[in-house]
């Protein structure tokens, strides 16, 4: 009975807690490069606007596109395994814009995944959107009921449906959790009978301790509930679910076989909790994280496992050293050179020339140049180019030509500069840097 | 001095080479006399430990080949131009600017660590990038050891310390598993920082043996006045290399004082009045110089530091944090006074009581909340704002290299870290507890933020986060949750 109520409480528990989570999901091919969109309404926010979208780019020919909703907050971009929140007492609206242009697409499916459901039954926890009408088709002309092969009339073609509001299904969704899980609780509880000596019997009537480790599903939900502006995996939150059912019941067979005490049972549940909350940290060294899941903390101040030399090799100024130690050769002294901003850095770390190009926080007054004179220098006007150089005091131009340095690759001086002939002469060509003496 | 006379690096380069060899011959003469130069004597570990050696060679070689040339274009370029300012200028004070060339001050950064990698590139010809990129893998090494032996001397566990330092590798936040960062000057302080934390101890338990001995030898001669010597060398090294640390490093012994004054019972409190009076000797020792030097140094600064929003009425910044000091010193002479009237447990309720309104009065909430459910993004420069008596308040961006380091191995260490002392009072336990307590009140509490930004440049008193020891606490946690037999814990 013990262990009936226990796992009931735990069904209870879950839905209540992954209560109007959904995923909201399509598989869409189109016929040129475009990007597909997804908008949906979230918690009592209502309309549909930028902040509750995701998109993704989709290549002709070459794969499909599966996007799923996902949540922002602030800066942070969630992705894939995101949920959304159902709005209370409201039907969902979600829209989906298969492309950007007018063209020919196929929405293979489109549904809707309610994340309360511990198996994902398909009757009961999955709202098929091909199967009921779109409230709203937007320059879209011709649609079919299994999957949709459409062409889009103009630039803004989208579709919305309106979903019934989600407690028509709670009652059934609660009872599905609920069988499930007694389900397999209970036959868990009879093959451990099935084994047990009555005296180990016994014991396991007389002892409840292992259900303090009950406690720890309730305690992961405040731990998600308190993360999920950063992170939230429904998967995750499953399988602890059933994971705690199962230590539950091991350690009961354990307390009977072995006598284990309150305390014991304590430290295992501290040591289950701690180990849990510090594990995104050694994923996330160990590469089973790419990037890390709490806000912005750069991925490139970690030892990874599987990062080489290459890294540091390709995104640095050692493959320049070549080219860099020929500039020190023509360069003046002292001289003043611009260049983009990781070049400039690298210069300045190796050779006895001064940047006009710093990071923001790295300016010294009036001697910097402004962004909107860096995209004249890379454009056609010889004129104001002449001003700019005369009023940072040039006495060079680096460009480097490097593709695979993606500090170097970012500015517009690496690669949209164009007829630098007109202000300056080329002193030098190396494999990736250039000189250019100004006229 | 050397720049003074005019003599530039590639003097200094042959002048170290002289005094090394100088140094050489000395050693020899004193090894013929009778007397033995050992590095053992001062840093001490387990010789025969295969394991912590199969751990700092792994580090080592893997570091060699992630090492310190971050591939994102971070600010350890600035660092390496300007040591290419001193390589270029032969000179050990740079006098332009190393990025735009303008005219500065000399000393815009404390150059004691650029001076080395000036001296390293100019002895052996190789540019700055790459001894960056091979220095994160000594520097690594060295954080690592410094974690070992500071958990060793305060543990005696050396299980406790490999643990420790696995933890160190793998926990983000603080300079634990930033190790690729480490070529900055001032992670490379942080390193220094904790052998400053080592040697206090040891010296600490040094001197209490030679007490115990009652060592007729000169104190002079004696270990604990040796490493004293040390210590103030790393003092030394820490204004030299980044400044910040030797604050940080005063912030957590003056909060390890406090804690042991406040927490220990009264039998072992007479047992440790060696090292209250030791340890409150060097604070104001430290002190008392470091205010002279920043009037010497910097006394423009100190003026609008005093003169500014924060210093002003109703001087709440200096009143909360100082009246929150003295209600916990307080504890001990209440605690005696109602232990001899018999309501010693009805003075304890209500001394927890009003602590927690203290803490509930000093420390925003909503700033707490804001580390989960974020409202405010910004870096560097902390968020000011005013608090409801109109007194200025600063707190620090959770963006700003915090909120990695809390979600949640922080969050779970700070919680441990103050709790861990309250099931076990030992001497690792108080020194965590106190660091700790320190993290949590800086980081929450815009009056004790504020306050220590008169010690610390604003942007920099994030850092009080640093002495967050995460690796140590989940070390000691899980060995002391692993100790089955000990009945101490049930």
């Amino acid at each position: 009975m013990v262990v009936i109520f226990l796992t009931f409480f735990a069904a209870v528990l879950y839905t209540y807690l992954n209560e109007r989570r959904v995923v909201v999901e399509f598989d869409i091919e189109g016929d040129r490069y475009t990007r597909a969109k997804l908008y949906w309404d979230e918690r009592e926010r209502r309309g549909l606007d930028e902040l509750r979208s995701q998109s993704a780019l989709i290549i002709p020919g070459l794969n499909r596109v599966v996007i799923t909703s996902a949540k922002r907050v602030g800066s942070f971009n969630t992705t894939i395994d995101d949920v959304l929140i159902y709005p209370i007492g409201h039907p969902l609206r979600v829209r989906i814009d298969p492309m950007e242009h007018p063209g020919n697409f196929s929405l293979l499916s489109a549904s809707v995944r309610y994340m309360d459901c511990i198996l994902p039954i398909i009757s009961i926890c999955n709202y098929d959107l091909l199967q009921s009408k779109p409230t709203v088709l937007h320059q879209i002309d011709f649609m079919a009921s299994d999957s949709v092969i459409s062409h889009s009339l103009g630039s803004d073609p989208y579709l919305v449906w309106t979903i019934p509001a989600h407690y028509m299904r709670s009652d059934r969704i609660y009872l599905l959790n609920i069988t499930l899980l007694v389900i397999f609780s209970g036959s868990i509880w009879l093959l451990i009978s099935m084994v047990s000596t009555r005296e180990e019997k016994k014991r396991l009537r007389d002892h409840i301790l292992p259900a303090l480790l009950l406690f720890l599903y309730p305690f992961f939900s405040l731990i998600e509930s308190l993360s999920i502006n950063y992170y939230y995996s429904p998967s995750l939150n499953k399988s602890l679910l059933v994971a705690t059912v199962i230590i539950y019941l091991a350690a009961l067979l354990w307390q009977a076989m072995r006598g284990l005490t309150l305390n014991r049972v304590i430290r295992v549940g501290l040591f289950v909790s701690v180990t849990g909350l510090i594990l995104p940290d050694f994923l996330f060294h160990l590469g089973f994280i790419d990037r890390w899941p709490f806000g912005r903390e750069p991925k490139e101040y970690h030892w990874t496992l599987g990062r080489s030399f290459d890294d540091n090799y390709l995104q640095s100024s050692i493959k320049y050293e070549a080219d860099l130690k020929e500039i020190g050769l023509l360069a003046e002294k002292g001289g003043v050179f611009l260049s983009d901003v990781a070049t400039s850095y690298y210069v300045v770390a190796t050779l006895p020339i001064y940047s006009r190009n710093p990071h923001y926080h790295h300016r010294y007054p009036d001697v910097f140049i402004e962004k909107e004179e860096l995209v004249i220098l890379c454009s056609d006007d010889t004129e104001t180019k002449n001003s700019i150089i005369d009023r940072l005091e040039l006495g060079y131009i680096i460009i480097n030509k490097d593709r695979d340095n993606r500090n170097v690759a970012k500015s517009c001086l690496s690669r949209d500069i164009t007829s630098i002939d007109d202000v300056a002469d080329r002193l030098y060509q190396g494999e990736y840097l250039n000189l250019y003496k100004i006229k | 001095m050397a720049s003074l006379i005019g003599i530039g690096l590639h003097v200094i380069k042959y002048l170290l080479l002289a005094v090394d060899f100088i140094a050489l011959i000395l050693i020899f003469i004193f090894r013929e006399r009778g007397v033995k130069f050992k590095i053992s004597r001062y840093i001490s570990w387990k010789r025969d430990d295969l394991l912590l050696k199969i751990i700092i060679i792994t580090v080592f070689i893997a570091m060699t080949f992630q090492g310190g040339l971050l591939d994102m274009l971070a600010d350890g370029w600035w660092h390496m131009s300007y040591a290419a300012q001193m390589v270029q200028d032969d000179s050990l004070f740079i006098q332009r600017h190393p990025l735009l060339g303008g005219d500065i001050n000399p000393v815009i950064y404390p150059p004691l660590w650029h001076l080395q990698l000036a001296l390293i590139s100019e002895s052996s010809g190789l540019s700055l990038p790459i001894i960056w990129h091979f220095i994160g893998a000594i520097n690594a090494v060295l954080f690592l050891i410094a974690v070992y032996l500071l958990t060793l001397q305060l543990s005696n566990d050396k299980c406790t310390s490999l643990v420790s330092i696995l933890f160190t590798l793998f926990i983000v936040g603080g300079l634990s598993s930033y190790l690729r960062v480490s070529p900055w000057p001032g992670n490379a302080s942080y390193i220094v920082l904790f052998f400053a934390f080592y040697l206090t101890f040891r010296g600490l338990d040094e001197w209490k043996n030679q007490i115990k001995l009652s060592n007729p030898e000169s104190p002079l001669k004696t270990l604990p006045y040796q490493l004293l010597f040390l210590l103030s060398l790393t003092f030394v090294a820490m204004v030299g290399l980044h400044g910040v640390e030797v604050v940080l490093y005063l912030l957590a012994m003056g909060a390890y004082l406090l804690s042991i004054s406040v927490l220990l019972p009264e039998d072992q409190l007479q047992d440790c009045r060696w090292e209250r009076w030791a340890l409150s000797i060097v604070l104001v020792c430290c002190l008392l110089f470091g205010v002279i030097l920043a009037l010497y140094l910097l006394p423009g600064h100190i003026e609008s530091v005093f003169s500014g929003a924060r210093a002003r009425s109703p001087y709440l910044n200096f009143i909360f944090p100082l009246l929150t000091v003295l209600y916990l010193l307080a504890y001990r002479f209440l605690s005696r006074y109602f232990k001899a009237i018999a309501y010693f447990r009805l003075f304890q309720s209500l001394y927890l009581l009003g602590l927690l309104l203290i803490l509930f009065l000093i420390i925003d909430i909503r700033h707490i909340l804001d580390l989960f459910f974020p409202e405010y993004i910004g870096r560097h420069v902390p968020k000011d704002s005013f608090d409801q008596f109109h007194n200025r308040v600063y707190l620090p961006f959770w963006d700003h290299q915090l909120r990695g380091a809390m979600i949640w191995s922080g969050v779970i260490t700070l919680i441990l870290g103050v709790g861990m002392v309250f099931i076990r009072m030992t001497r690792m336990n108080l020194f965590l507890f106190a660091t700790s307590s320190l993290v949590l009140l800086t980081l929450t509490s815009p009056y004790f933020f504020t306050l220590t930004s008169f010690l610390i440049p604003l942007p920099s008193v994030y850092r009080v986060h640093l002495l967050l020891i995460s690796p140590l606490i989940l070390a000691v946690f899980y060995r002391q949750l692993f100790s089955w037999n000990d009945e101490s814990l049930n």
